[in-house]
């Protein structure tokens, strides 16, 4: 159920309620207007037996509507017995349920009319009146219940809001559903179809959405799988719909069937224009498509909306894939360069495994042997290191380094403690422990950065935190020397802290050679190193009490 | 003693180093010839004849098999895994014997180091 249908439903109990109330009162007065058949006490108990009866009913459903129904012109027909009903006070009482039919309280929706109602009012007035009965009042009952119709599609129009916005709630409900945009046009269509008989007169059966592409159509989403299509003359109609809110468009092809009863709308989304079809069943009523158009126009520029979120995602998936792709790249060509450098040095280590050996053999005739094999497998050695050299810089080439950072640019403090925090607090550390003495004019500062290889090194920074840490890990955002600082500081078990390894750690990565932290094993330390080096913080590593990583960072305005 | 070397840079990377060890520990007396593809061998069969294989994992293009299919085949001709050796300039070998479905064969890798070298002729 829609939240906006679960309020409705609330909001009739409670006028339900009210109802019963407004009728007591009603019968007071009308008791007290008129001479009574019974004692004073009579009405006083029915009116008691008639709440009671309410109450017990009152939060039931189905049939007990009906019984609701009869439980108050049961009510109505002891007030009203022995009283006239040609006055406009007591005839009201009789058409007090009629006029509050549409906030009938039952989990059903009220019906577009209500033949039970009208029949039990109808007995209910020939019973009172007797002979007397004017039979001019079917017609006030008549116009009564057209007015009823009428409020009720006035009521079907707000639900019908209802539940094409639904289907849009319900796709994010289920699921992030990426990928899946046809998923939100079977809602709408399902929505429309489905929850309401009426609907079906007038609501498309399929949905198609289409993108301009190239002056044709291309599709984009659809709540029918299609194969092919044909849409006769693409551009002109696309010309057309520039100019025009909506086209019927009398034939086309679907999924090699014909189409026949075919309305197009375009929408321009950001990125580009799409173009709706709208395929109605036959017996659709076409007069109210245009109506039907301009009530869901609002909802197809959502599901635009949709589309283009998600071409974003997916280009951005694009995007990643094929830096990856270029990083496997790299790592596939140094395999392949490594294992070209094992054949290649051949001839050099066979040339001084020879020479050795040639010292320390005494045989003439091997070292006779041995000679001209020495002497060839040289100049085979010689020519070999050029091209040994060559694809060892092939490695060493900085554009296809995964480490190289590709793109620096200007980037705000603010982004930057952003980005620490965010990360902090995704990897379940204390936000509480983030502490800051930057001030305004800090965070509006800028550094050059890259933002994707710095969460790099922050990730790094965070995972070592989360790996080594025992009671706190904290980070501190301070300015030193007139400089951004950041500091990471975590706790670590005694021995470790002391442990030699932890201090080498340190010395490596406070040296000025960038060599003696690439010769480490840790990859971590390697990575941070490497990327900030190119992004121009500078780091060092800090073991006293605590262990502590700090990153320093200039300022390129101030 | 009778070699076969599946080689396919036997000229610029293998030929010295066997030679060299022939002269230096085998009298000169290897017999080594060498097959750039699977094919230049002709009938497999005839392996039974060589005393030692040596089978390079990256055959030529031309080649109709890799080392990995050789040695299989020599394999199921009943031929001594013990007197197969790889000769590869791969990392990792050891493991890709394996997901081969292949026995535990020798190895000697690239670049080729005499005393290895004699090592796995013995």
């Amino acid at each position: 159920m829609y939240i906006l249908e679960e309020l409705d439903l609330k909001v009739r109990k409670i006028i339900s309620f009210a109802f019963r109330i407004v009728v007591l009162l009603y019968a007071f007065i009308v008791v007290k207007a008129n001479e009574n058949l019974f004692p004073w006490y009579v009405y006083l108990g029915a009116s008691v037996i008639y709440f009671i009866i309410f109450r017990y009913l009152y939060s039931k459903d189905k049939y007990y509507a009906h019984l609701r129904l009869l439980n108050d012109y049961a009510f109505f027909a002891l007030i009203l017995y022995g009283k006239e009903l040609d006055n406009l006070l007591n005839l009201g009482l009789l058409l007090l349920p009629i006029v509050n039919s549409l906030n009938h309280s039952s989990y059903r929706r009220p019906p577009i009319f209500s033949l039970p109602l009208y029949i039990v009012a109808l007995l209910c007035m020939l019973f009172l009146s007797k002979q007397d009965f004017d039979y001019s009042a079917i017609f006030a009952l008549l116009a009564l219940a057209v007015i009823n119709i009428f409020s009720y599609f006035r009521a079907s129009l707000i639900r019908f809001h209802s539940v094409i916005h639904g289907a849009i709630d319900k796709f994010y409900e289920e699921n992030l559903n990426l990928g899946k945009t046809y998923l939100l046009l079977n809602n709408i269509v399902n929505a429309l179809t489905k929850h309401e008989p009426y609907f079906k007169a007038f609501v498309p059966s399929e949905i198609t959405c289409f993108k301009v592409k190239n002056g044709g159509l291309s599709i984009a989403a659809s709540s029918l799988f299609i194969t092919t299509f044909q849409i006769p003359d693409e551009a002109s109609l696309i010309r057309k719909l520039r100019k025009e809110p909506f086209i019927k468009v009398p034939k086309l092809y679907i999924n090699d069937a014909e189409a026949l009863n075919c309305v197009l709308i375009l929408v321009k989304g950001n990125q580009a224009q799409y173009v709706y079809c709208l395929q109605f069943p036959p017996n659709s009523l076409s007069f109210l498509h245009s109506l039907l158009v301009k009530n869901i126009n609002p909802l197809l520029h959502k599901v635009v909306k949709v589309l283009e979120v998600e071409y974003d995602l997916k280009l951005q998936r694009r995007l990643s894939l094929n830096k990856i792709k270029s990083k496997l790249h790299y790592v596939d060509n140094t395999v392949k360069v490594i294992h070209y450098l094992n054949n290649k040095l051949t001839p050099i280590t066979t040339y001084f495994d020879m020479v050795s050996k040639y010292d320390t053999i005494r045989d003439a005739t091997i070292l006779e042997q041995l000679a001209p094999l020495i002497e060839s497998e040289k100049k085979k050695s010689a020519r070999v290191i050029k091209d040994v050299i060559g694809r060892a810089h092939m490695i060493l080439d900085k554009s296809l380094n995964p480490y190289f950072v590709e793109e620096i640019y200007d980037e705000s403090f603010r982004r930057i403690f952003e980005l620490v925090r965010g990360s902090w607090d995704d990897n379940d550390l204390d936000v509480k422990n983030i502490e800051t003495s930057w001030s305004k004019s800090t965070y509006e500062a800028k550094t050059i950065l890259n933002v994707d290889s710095f969460q790099f090194v922050l990730d790094e920074v965070i995972d070592n935190i989360k790996k080594h840490y025992h009671k706190f890990a904290k980070v501190e955002f301070l300015i030193i020397e007139g400089n951004p600082v950041i500091r990471f500081i975590n706790d670590i078990k005694a021995p470790t802290l002391k442990s030699s390894n932890l201090k080498k750690l340190a010395r490596d990565f406070n040296g000025a050679e960038i060599n003696e932290i690439m010769k480490r094993n840790s990859h971590g330390t390697t990575f941070i190193k490497q990327y900030t080096t190119q992004m121009n913080i500078k780091t060092a590593i800090r073991i006293e009490a605590n262990f502590e990583i700090i990153l320093i960072f200039s300022v390129t305005n101030s | 003693m009778k070699i076969a070397v599946f080689e396919n840079e036997y000229d610029a990377a293998v030929k010295t180093p066997f030679q060299a060890v022939s002269i230096i520990y085998f009298s000169n007396t290897l017999q080594i010839e060498n097959f750039p593809s699977s094919q230049s061998f002709g009938d497999l069969s005839r392996i039974i004849s060589y005393d030692r294989v040596f089978i390079d994992i990256d055959l030529s293009r031309n080649s109709e098999k890799d080392g990995f299919d050789v040695a299989k085949e020599i394999l199921k001709l009943g031929y001594p895994v013990s007197q197969i050796i790889i000769l590869t300039g791969h990392l990792g070998i050891n493991s890709k014997i394996i997901e081969k479905d292949l026995p535990n064969l020798k190895v000697v890798t690239k670049p080729i180091f005499l005393d290895d070298l004699k090592k796995a002729i013995e």
